[in-house]
C-alpha cells in the first residue's frame, strides 16, 4: 500500500516501524528467544545490574529481566492487540454504516459515541474490572470500544463524502451489494485516516494497560507483564534504580514509536506536508524583459512576446501578442490547457508561487506593466485592470454580506471618500448591474445569491475601480443559458457606456460571436490565429480554428458525424518542435517541422500557418 | 410498439420540496430521447429515479413493461444489465483507487473467470477507442475525454438496452465533445442502444436526439420531434431557452439577439 512505503520511505517512520517491529517479533517469539524462563530465579544474583549472563540484569529473586520483559511483552501486546481489534471493528462498522445509510442509524450511532465520548473511560475500566477481576483482555476490549466512538465519528464523516461521489452511484447502478460498495469502495478512500488514528490509540492504549498492570489490577504476579515489571521495579528504586531502565523503557520507547508512526502516516497521506514551505521571496513572480515588438500606442492594453514558465521550468504560454482598444471586446478562445487563463493571469500577475514571466512589452493605458513591483501592480490590479471569474459564488467571500464586500472594494478606490459617499456609490454599482433592490441585495450573504445574480455582483465589484479593461475568465460558463445570455447583455453594455475595453476567455464559439469583435485563438501555449470575429467565422486561416468550428454541433448538420481532429491537445512540456498542431493536422507536410512564425495580413488579422486555408494570398489549399 | 422505457405521471420529493410533478415521457426501443432543461429543472433527478438512486413519492417507471418504480436491492441488481449510466465529471465517475481494468469489469457477474474478463474489457476498451494497456493504469493517469470513453466502456460491458447520459459530454472540450458524441452515435447503430440524454445543451439535443422533452421547475413543458421543437417552439419557456443559447455565427446572432430582446 502506497501509505505503507511513504511511511518506510521517511527515516523516522523507517525508524519508528522497525522497532515495533523488531518488539512484536521477539515478544511473540519469546519461548525461542528469551535466554531463561521468566518464573527462573537465581538467589545468588539478585538485583545484579547488566552482565554477561543476564544482559538487563536481575529482579529481587535473580529471575533474568530481558526474559521476563519479552514474556511480559507477549501479554502486553496481546490485550493492546484486542483493544485495537475492538476499536478498528466496532469504530469502521458502525462509521461506515451510520455514514453510508444515514437516517436513524446514523443518528443512533452519533448519540452513542457522545455518550462513550463523555463517559470518563478510568471509571468504567475499573468497573469493568470489578465484574471480571484481573481480567486485563475484558478491561482493553471494552477501552478499544469506548475510543471506537472517536474512531467511528472521522469514518463516517469520509464516507458521508465519498457516498456522494459518482463513482459509489455508478456502482450502485452497476448492481453491486451495499456491503460489496462499502468493502470496495468506501472503505479503501477511508482508510488513510484510519491507520494513523490506530497507530496513535495504539500507543495510548499500551500505557493503559502498563498502567492497569502498574496499579495492580492486571496480569497477577509471578506471571510477568510490562506494567508488573514496572511496579516490581518502583518497589526496589531505592536498592536498583537500573530495573526502572528495561521495564520503563520498553513500554516508553513502543508507546513514543507508536504515536510517531501515526504522525507519519498522517503526514504520509496528506499531501499538503509534502510540499517544501516557499519563502515570500519565490512566491514572488520574476519578471524579465526581452526585446521585440514596439507595442500599439492606439491600444489600452498591448502585449508583446509573452511567455510564462513555472518555477520547474515548464513553459505555459509562448510568445503570445494582442491589442485590445477601448470600447471593444476581445475573445481569447481555446481549448483547456492552451494557455488562456495563464496569458491573462500573467497580465495581472497573478500566478502561480514561482513562476517566471518573460515580455517585450504589456503596456496598459501608456504605463509600462512590465517594470512595476508587486505594490504598483496590486493598483492596476481592480483599479486600471478589473477581473471576474468563472465561479461567482467562490469568487466572493461567504462570511461577508455583499454590501460590506461592495465597500471594501469601493473604499479601496476611493479613499477619504465620506460613509454616505461610498454607500451612494456602491448602490450606484449595483443599478449599474441592474440588480433590483440595491439596499436588499447589500444585506444578502453570497450564499444566498443565485449564479446570475453573484455573477451581476462579481461584475459590480470589478467596476468599482472603474476599470478601463475588464477581464472575464469564462465569466458564463457555470451559468444556465438564460442567465448567461442576461450577463453577456450586461458586459455589452457596460462596454458600449463606458467605453471600457472586454477581454472574455472563452471556449464557446457562441459567446465568441454573440460579444466580441475580434478572436485571438490560442492552441498549446500559442496564438495561432488573430483576426475579426466575422472573419474567423467565415474564413478561418489555421487548420486549428477551422477544426474547432467543425466540432461545435451548432454548426453541424444534425445526425450527420461531427467532424473529428485524432488526438488531443499536447501538455505542458510536451508540445511537439515546429507547428505544435502539426501531428494533428491533415494539411500538415515536413515544411511544418520547421519553427513557424505569425504571418500577418494587412487590415486582415495574423496566422501561425505554413498551409493557410480560406486563402487568396500565399500557399493556400483546400 | 411498446415502449422500452415508459414513465408515467412521475413525482419526486425531497423532503417537502417537489423536484418532479407529473413528469410522463417514453422512450423507445433504439430511440433517443434529449431532456433539457435548466439548473433546478429535475432533469437530473429524473435520471437517479429511473436508475432506482431517488425514491420516487407516485407514479410509475416501466422497462419493457414491468414496472421498476420500487424494486429491492436484487431486483435492482438484476436490472443492472438493462440500464446503465454516465456521469458528467467523468474524474468522479472513478474510484482513483482502482485501475481501469477493475473499474470497467465491475458490472460483469460474479466468478467470471479471469482471463475471459480480461478478453471482455481489453476489446470494450478497444471498441470505444481506448488502448487495451488502460486496464493496468489508474483513472489519474488520463484525460477527461479519455475517461469518458473508459465511462462508456463501463457501461456499456453489461449490454444494457437503455444508456442514461447525465451531461455526459458537457465537461468536454469541443474537439473531445465531438469524438464521443460520434462515438455514442456508432454505438447506438451497432447495438440499437436507446439513450435518455440529460444535458442543457441544445445544440448537443439537436445534434442526437430524435425526441426532446422540455423540463422547468419539476413539469414537462414541451415534449416532440426535436426538429418541431427547435424550429416551431409552443412553449414560451421553450423559445426563450432556443433564443438565448447562442449560435457561432456574428450575424445571425445579431439577429438573434435582436428577437430574443423583442421577446422579453
Amino acid at each position: 500500500m502506497n501509505a505503507w512505503r511513504a511511511v518506510a520511505g521517511r527515516p523516522l517512520g523507517a525508524i519508528c516501524l522497525a522497532w515495533l517491529g523488531l518488539v512484536v517479533l521477539a515478544c511473540a517469539g519469546a519461548d525461542l528467544i528469551a535466554p531463561h524462563h521468566p518464573q527462573e530465579q537465581d538467589l545468588s544474583s539478585v538485583y545484579s545490574g547488566p552482565t554477561w549472563a543476564h544482559w538487563l540484569g536481575t529482579d529481587q529473586l535473580g529471575r533474568d529481566i530481558l526474559s521476563r520483559v519479552l514474556h511480559g511483552g507477549r501479554v502486553s501486546l496481546l490485550v493492546v492487540g484486542q483493544a485495537l481489534a475492538a476499536y478498528l471493528v466496532l469504530g469502521c462498522a458502525a462509521g461506515v454504516l451510520a455514514g453510508y445509510r444515514r437516517g436513524l442509524l446514523d443518528r443512533v450511532v452519533l448519540r452513542l459515541g457522545d455518550l462513550a465520548l463523555s463517559m470518563p473511560a478510568v471509571v468504567i475500566l475499573l468497573v469493568v474490572l470489578a465484574i471480571f477481576p484481573h481480567d486485563e483482555s475484558a478491561a482493553m476490549i471494552t477501552l478499544g470500544a469506548l475510543s471506537a466512538a472517536g474512531l467511528a465519528r472521522v469514518v463516517r464523516a469520509s464516507t458521508v463524502a465519498v457516498r456522494e461521489e459518482p463513482f459509489v452511484a455508478a456502482a450502485r447502478v452497476a448492481g453491486l451489494s451495499t456491503f460489496r460498495i462499502l468493502g470496495r469502495h468506501v472503505l479503501p478512500s477511508v482508510i488513510g485516516p484510519v491507520i494513523s488514528l490506530v497507530a496513535l490509540v495504539a500507543g495510548s492504549a499500551l500505557l493503559v494497560e502498563a498502567s492497569l498492570g502498574f496499579l495492580g489490577l492486571g496480569v497477577q504476579p509471578p506471571e510477568p507483564s510490562w506494567g508488573g515489571l514496572i511496579a516490581e521495579a518502583s518497589q526496589a528504586i531505592y536498592r536498583q534504580p537500573w530495573l526502572l531502565v528495561p521495564s520503563g523503557g520498553v513500554v516508553a520507547l513502543t508507546a513514543v514509536a507508536c504515536a510517531v508512526l501515526g504522525d507519519v502516516l498522517r503526514d504520509a497521506t496528506d499531501d499538503r506536508t509534502s510540499r517544501e514551505p516557499l519563502s515570500w521571496r519565490r512566491m514572488r513572480t520574476q519578471v524579465t524583459r526581452r526585446p521585440g515588438e514596439p507595442p500599439d500606442e492606439a491600444a489600452v492594453l498591448s502585449v508583446r512576446g509573452l511567455s510564462v514558465r513555472l518555477a520547474d521550468g515548464t513553459a505555459l504560454v509562448d510568445d503570445v501578442a494582442f491589442d485590445v482598444h477601448p470600447g471593444t471586446a476581445l475573445g481569447l478562445v481555446g481549448e483547456s490547457g492552451c494557455g488562456k487563463t495563464m496569458t491573462v493571469s500573467a497580465v495581472l500577475r497573478l500566478l502561480p508561487p514561482g513562476a517566471v514571466v518573460e515580455a517585450a512589452e504589456v503596456r496598459f493605458a501608456g504605463q509600462d506593466l512590465l517594470s512595476l513591483d508587486e505594490r504598483g501592480m496590486s493598483r492596476v490590479r481592480g483599479g486600471g485592470i478589473g477581473y471576474i471569474a468563472q465561479d461567482p459564488v467562490a469568487s466572493l467571500d461567504p462570511l461577508f454580506t455583499v454590501g460590506d464586500q461592495l465597500t471594501e472594494a469601493v473604499r479601496h478606490h476611493n479613499r477619504g471618500a465620506t460613509r454616505a459617499e461610498v454607500r451612494r456609490r456602491v448602490v450606484d454599482l449595483l443599478e449599474a448591474v441592474h440588480l433590483p433592490d440595491p439596499p436588499g441585495v447589500m444585506a444578502e450573504y453570497p450564499h444566498q445569491l443565485s449564479g446570475g445574480m453573484a455573477q451581476r455582483v462579481a461584475i459590480a465589484r470589478a467596476l468599482a475601480g472603474e476599470p478601463r479593461v475588464l477581464i472575464a475568465d469564462e465569466p458564463t460558463t457555470a451559468l444556465d443559458v438564460t442567465v448567461q445570455a442576461e450577463i453577456l447583455d450586461l458586459l455589452r453594455e457596460l462596454r458600449d457606456r463606458t467605453g471600457m475595453a472586454l477581454i472574455l476567455v472563452t471556449h464557446d464559439w457562441g459567446v465568441v460571436a454573440d460579444t466580441c469583435d475580434t478572436a485571438v485563438v490560442m492552441y498549446a501555449g500559442q496564438v495561432v490565429e488573430q483576426t475579426s470575429v466575422q472573419r474567423v467565422f467565415e474564413a478561418p486561416r489555421h487548420p486549428y480554428t477551422e477544426a474547432l468550428l467543425a466540432a461545435d454541433p451548432n454548426a453541424a448538420v444534425p445526425g450527420t458525424r461531427l467532424p473529428v481532429l485524432p488526438g488531443s491537445v499536447p501538455a505542458p512540456g510536451h508540445w511537439p518542435d515546429g507547428c505544435r498542431f502539426a501531428p494533428r493536422c491533415a494539411f500538415a507536410t515536413a515544411e511544418c517541422a520547421g519553427p513557424v512564425a505569425m504571418t500577418a495580413e494587412p487590415m486582415r488579422g495574423s496566422y501561425r500557418c505554413v498551409h493557410p486555408r480560406h486563402g487568396t494570398t500565399t500557399g493556400a489549399r483546400r | 410498439m411498446r415502449p422500452l422505457l415508459d414513465i408515467a405521471n412521475l413525482e419526486v420529493r425531497y423532503g417537502d420540496a417537489l423536484a418532479l410533478s407529473d413528469v410522463s415521457l417514453s422512450v423507445r426501443s433504439g430511440q433517443t430521447v434529449g431532456l433539457v432543461g435548466e439548473s433546478g429543472s429535475g432533469k437530473t433527478t429524473l435520471g437517479k429515479a429511473v436508475l432506482g438512486l431517488v425514491p420516487v413519492s407516485q407514479g410509475e417507471i416501466r422497462l419493457d413493461g414491468k414496472e421498476i418504480t420500487d424494486l429491492g436491492v436484487k431486483e435492482r441488481r438484476a436490472l443492472s444489465g438493462r440500464i446503465q449510466v454516465v456521469f458528467q465529471n467523468p474524474y468522479s465517475s472513478f474510484n482513483p483507487r482502482r485501475t481501469i481494468g477493475q473499474a470497467v469489469a465491475e458490472t460483469l457477474p460474479k466468478g467470471t473467470p479471469r482471463d475471459e474478463a480480461r478478453e471482455r474489457v481489453g476489446a470494450m476498451l478497444d471498441r470505444v477507442g481506448v488502448d487495451r494497456d488502460a486496464a493496468h493504469r489508474y483513472p489519474g493517469q488520463f484525460s477527461g475525454g479519455q475517461l469518458q470513453r473508459i465511462a462508456i466502456a463501463r457501461a456499456l460491458m453489461p449490454d444494457p438496452r437503455l444508456l442514461i447520459c447525465d451531461e455526459a459530454v458537457s465537461a468536454l472540450d469541443l474537439s473531445v465533445q465531438a469524438h464521443v458524441l460520434n462515438l455514442l452515435a456508432d454505438l447506438r447503430a451497432e447495438r440499437g442502444l436507446s439513450y435518455l440524454f440529460i444535458t442543457h445543451d441544445l445544440a448537443v439535443v439537436r445534434h442526437l436526439a430524435d425526441r426532446v422533452v422540455v423540463l422547468r421547475r419539476g413539469e414537462v413543458v414541451e415534449s416532440g420531434r426535436v426538429d418541431d421543437v427547435c424550429e416551431t417552439p409552443r412553449h414560451p419557456y421553450t423559445r426563450a431557452l432556443l433564443a438565448a443559447a447562442p449560435v457561432p455565427d456574428p450575424v445571425a446572432q445579431a439577429r438573434r439577439r435582436a428577437e430574443r430582446r423583442a421577446l422579453a
